[in-house]
């Protein structure tokens, strides 16, 4: 059953998503219709039990993001910031919400983004400044959110601020009074992403869009949308490294230099090497991560840490690589590698830089290894 | 343990250390020890601490328990699974 998934994934990717997804980073935009076609394909929301999703496992959702990613790292983490917020409305959600918002994050009539990220409050998210004061029967969101993803074409966002001091999460219209949103281009990589800064400007939202409880939504709302997120990243990394070893394989077989096609000079061939075994690696983190998830095992999220901070990794230093292989032509417009490059280093930043979860992973050094000697 | 049948308290206080020592690691840690305000542990750790509740004693944490002081020490953790249990 998963290998059939997996196949229509890998088909759907290459067919619709490929061939497109140089203009969509050279345009720095992902039309519309591209998200509706995933919707129609059945790929938003696949996590969630039907009917909101398909029930997907999480190995099959890594599955899903290793196909997309392998072609289009943007598009991979617009779905990752829609899923997030579709899961969370399925956790966290009262009835009504979850009638409401699903079925149209199902569809793509509405599209989700989350936005906790603020210009002061990056890896330290805890620290958002963002408030929501109480008043008329809701409450009033004033502060700035930056590099949020999907944020020019989003209809629906997650908005994290402080009530009180309190950490509350909130589910805002577009269309909210108070609401402006800029877009932000001529980013470095993922440029297809449409990334924009959120303005609240005593921006109302009634008091029947709270998501979860006050006090609450940083501990558990948002860190379980960032562990969902941190797993889409990790699997869309082994996409992203598998599709530099091919480029980097493929061009390294036909290319021609002293006689020779390069991959037979043994200096390409340890870097070819490198990437299939780190692609490897990283896969089968992905994988236990993912078989840690459907068990509910607690240790799954440092195991979902885990193969972020090595799949990031791996993606840029197969990236880097590829374009090494390449050569000049690595460095040009007509090869993707280039692109690979760009997106694989913001891979290393985004859903938790490497430098945070190489803290984060050290503080759980004891559990880890403890489950390493129950399996 | 993935079942809600009968537990004693001090089962339960026991399984909840036992989980939170694997993290926090520090040998003074009483049942009223605030975990969050120590700063022992990180922002990761509450949900994990949900999935390991919601996972050994087989219930489902709601909204309404989402407040900091029903999982910050292991007293206040074993209260809430009493009553989650014995509801």
């Amino acid at each position: 059953m998963e290998t059939e998934r997996h196949a229509e994934y890998r088909r759907f990717a290459t067919s619709v998503i490929a061939p497109r997804a140089a203009t969509f980073d050279q345009n720095q935009c992902v039309p519309r219709e591209v998200i509706h076609e995933m919707a129609d394909g059945g790929l938003l929301c696949s996590m969630l039990p039907r009917p909101y999703g398909s029930g997907e496992s999480s190995v099959g959702y890594g599955l899903l993001h290793e196909e997309i990613g392998a072609c289009c790292s943007s598009l991979r983490s617009m779905l990752t910031v829609h899923d997030m917020v579709a899961a969370s409305i399925w956790r966290w959600g009262a009835d009504w919400q979850q009638q409401r918002y699903l079925p149209a994050l199902r569809s793509a009539s509405v599209i989700g983004a989350f936005a906790l990220t603020e210009p002061e409050a990056g890896s330290d998210s805890s620290s958002i400044s963002c408030t929501a004061i109480e008043r008329n029967g809701g409450f009033e969101l004033s502060g700035r959110k930056m590099w949020i993803t999907s944020a020019q074409i989003a209809g629906l966002f997650l908005v994290f601020a402080k009530v009180n001091g309190q950490h509350a999460a909130f589910l805002v219209d577009r269309e909210s009074d108070g609401l402006e949103i800029a877009p932000v281009s001529g980013l470095l990589g993922l440029r297809a992403s449409m990334v924009g800064e959120l303005r609240f400007r005593q921006c109302y939202v009634p008091a029947t869009n709270v998501l979860g409880s006050t006090g609450s939504a940083f501990t558990h709302v948002a860190q379980n949308a960032l562990d969902l997120g941190r797993y889409a990243v990790a699997c869309g990394c082994v996409g992203l490294a598998r599709a530099c070893a091919e480029a980097a394989s493929d061009y390294a077989s036909q290319r021609i230099q002293f006689g020779a096609t390069i991959d037979r000079h043994q200096l390409i061939r340890r870097m070819i090497t490198n990437m299939l075994v780190n692609v490897e690696a990283a896969r089968l983190l992905c994988r236990e991560a993912g078989l840690l998830r459907d068990q509910g095992d607690a240790v799954s999220i440092y195991k979902t840490a885990m193969a972020k901070y090595f799949s990031s990794r791996v993606a840029s230093e197969a990236a880097s690589d590829a374009v090494q292989i390449h050569g000049g032509n690595g460095c040009a417009a007509g090869h993707p590698v280039g692109r690979f490059f760009r997106d694989a280093k913001v891979m290393e930043i985004i859903e938790g830089t490497n430098e945070i979860h190489q803290i984060n992973i050290a503080t759980a050094a004891a559990a880890l290894l403890h489950s390493a000697e129950r399996r | 343990m993935t079942t809600n049948t009968y537990i004693g308290d001090e089962e339960i206080s026991d399984q909840v250390r036992r989980f939170i020592l694997t993290f926090a690691r520090r040998r003074d840690l009483t049942d009223e020890t605030d975990i969050f305000e120590t700063g022992l542990i990180t922002s990761m750790f509450a949900m994990q601490l949900l999935m390991f509740i919601e996972k050994t004693f087989g219930i489902t944490i709601d909204n309404e328990d989402l407040t900091i002081n029903n999982f910050n020490t292991v007293k206040h953790i074993t209260d809430l699974l009493k009553r989650k249990v014995s509801s």
